[in-house]
């Protein structure tokens, strides 16, 4: 039972993830690779300030997503300006940066051995040692980003991001400043990446910077597109089930070292499988028709 | 007329546009008035439809000033020009093909507030909006006009071209841009449907618009315009009343090439 609230309460933290990337990807038609590194900024900074200053969760929460919405800024408004792949390369180019400081910035990062000894939260005067605490407190945070997201989605913002999507010029040519929809959309999907983070951080315990490499990224985009772009319940279904695949290889008797090499042939297979046979995701946007 | 609103609506001054060595637009004036029809015809690679992207902003002239209801807009970027009143078709129509037709028409409408992302974060709920409601109704009656009402939920991909072209028609009209340009309106539609653009262009400057039509069908442009302007390979070769430029010999010889 334990074992299941760890595994729900992880998938709880990448359905904000994959939530981040649709929002980006499935709404903006924005390809972004650097979603890891934002979760990461989230999980380093809660990190740091809980270990050096004991700042509360909900201060580093915060100031994660403040710093992750600043780089955000930063990334988007020069490579999104210019049209056709920049803000991809922008992307790559940012999570790499973000992988190698985290593990060369040794002072604060400690660098390859990561950063241990983070307890878990206390709320309201409640430590949250349990695990179905955790998950409730969890669950709040993934509701919270579901329904702002779908807000956002849902109003003439949402729609103007898909109109973006089909074609910027269009978009332009009906009046809408299509540079300011983009950035701020990004620094949205940001500040939820960070939080992820920060979420994945206390629940942990600990961080090193291999949980955040590029392949990360690279799997978040897989649950996005498995579970469908354009439709946030596509996230949250391809989160769930791309993250208990593998773990249900586990209860198959194989040794741990072939487990972890069939859990990547699982991801490129499905990809493809995907790709073949519903390139729209497990819940689509619309119906092909 | 409006007090104080000069009849002249855009004018363009000595406009001119290179690419690399090749003069797109080279030293063009033209002046347009308030609600009327006007034709801008030429051979291919004259020029036509860099015309229309130095009008919306979507290019920046190397020269000259172009001037809309008498302000400058030499830096107005292209959402601005379009908020300022002027909004354009394209050729290719570029609806937004996998967005439902209702929301092609929505998404036109100027200042709404739910394109605010914060509007839409902590506002009211915008399936709740009296913004969304008024103009789910706008939207609709637009589309009645152009019979598009009952496919008003399919997506906009899935209508045949002629009703693309309506659609698209439909999109601009919500930008409530008192200055239409229309790039090839009637291309690839036959001679029903031509009659019901054409019909379209008539009632939107009985509705007070101003429309600048370019096209290779000279018979419209002819049919339709007050006003016609005739460029080649960038240069403005001549202009006047419909049947002036009928006579005029030098626009036989661009087109003819006797």
């Amino acid at each position: 039972m334990d074992y299941l609230l760890y595994m729900v309460t992880i998938m709880g933290i990448w359905v904000m993830l994959a939530i981040s990337m649709n929002l980006v990807l499935g709404y903006a038609g924005l390809f972004s690779l650097c979603q890891a590194a934002f979760f990461g900024v989230g999980a380093y900074t809660s990190a740091i300030m809980y270990l050096n200053f004991g700042t509360n969760l909900f201060v580093s929460a915060i100031l994660g997503a403040f710093i992750s919405a600043l780089i955000g800024v930063i990334i988007a408004i020069p490579s999104l300006r210019l049209k056709g792949d920049y803000f991809f390369i922008a992307t790559l180019a940012l999570q790499i940066i973000v992988f190698n400081l985290f593990l060369n910035w040794e002072p604060l990062t400690k660098g390859p051995l990561g950063i241990y000894g983070v307890l878990r939260p206390n709320i309201f005067g409640t430590r949250l040692n349990t695990n179905i605490s955790y998950f409730v407190f969890t669950l709040f945070f993934v509701v919270l980003c579901y329904s702002l997201s779908s807000r956002v989605c849902n109003a003439s913002f949402g729609m103007t991001l898909k109109a973006i999507r089909e074609d910027e010029i269009a978009a332009e040519a009906v009046g809408k400043h299509i540079l300011k929809f983009k950035v701020l959309i990004f620094v949205f999907s940001a500040i939820w990446a960070s939080l992820a983070g920060t979420l994945y951080v206390y629940f942990i315990g600990a961080v090193d910077p291999f949980a955040f490499e590029l392949h990360e990224s690279i799997f978040i985009l897989s649950i996005a597109i498995v579970g469908g772009m354009g439709n946030l319940r596509g996230s949250v279904l391809g989160a769930i089930v791309l993250i208990a695949i593998p773990e249900l290889l586990k209860f198959a008797a194989m040794p741990e070292s072939i487990a972890h090499q069939l859990r990547n042939l699982i991801y490129g297979v499905c990809l493809i499988l995907f790709m073949m046979f519903r390139p729209q995701g497990l819940i689509g946007e619309y119906r092909i028709d | 007329m409006e007090a104080g609103r000069n009849v002249r609506i855009l004018e363009l001054r000595e406009v001119s546009k290179h690419f690399g060595g090749i003069r797109a637009v080279d030293e063009l004036s033209l002046a347009i008035d308030r609600n009327k029809v006007f034709g801008l015809i030429g051979p291919n690679g004259a020029g036509k439809t860099t015309v229309f992207n130095l009008i919306t902003g979507f290019l920046r002239p190397d020269k000259g000033d172009i001037l809309f209801n008498g302000e400058h807009m030499f830096k107005t970027p292209p959402h601005k020009i379009v908020n300022l009143g002027i909004c354009r078709s394209y050729q290719e129509l570029r609806l937004f093909n996998r967005l439902k037709v209702i929301d092609n028409v929505y998404l036109g409408f100027p200042g709404q507030k739910y394109d605010s992302i914060l509007t839409a974060l902590w506002g009211k709920r915008f399936e709740k909006s009296e913004e969304r409601r008024e103009n789910l109704e706008k939207a609709s009656s637009l589309l009645k006009v152009s019979h598009l009402l009952d496919k008003k939920d399919i997506l906009a991909r899935n209508l045949s071209f002629g009703e693309q072209k309506f659609l698209m028609v439909d999109r601009i009209l919500a930008t409530g841009a008192e200055l239409i340009l229309l790039d090839e309106p009637t291309s690839g539609l036959d001679a029903g449907q031509i009659e019901d653009v054409l019909s379209i262009i008539e009632a939107l400057v009985h509705e007070g618009k101003t429309v600048f039509v370019v096209s290779h069908n000279i018979e419209v442009i002819m049919s339709i315009s007050d006003y016609i302007f005739v460029l080649d390979q960038g240069r403005k070769v001549a202009e006047g009343k419909p049947r002036e430029i009928y006579e005029n010999e030098k626009v036989l010889q661009t087109y003819l090439g006797a």
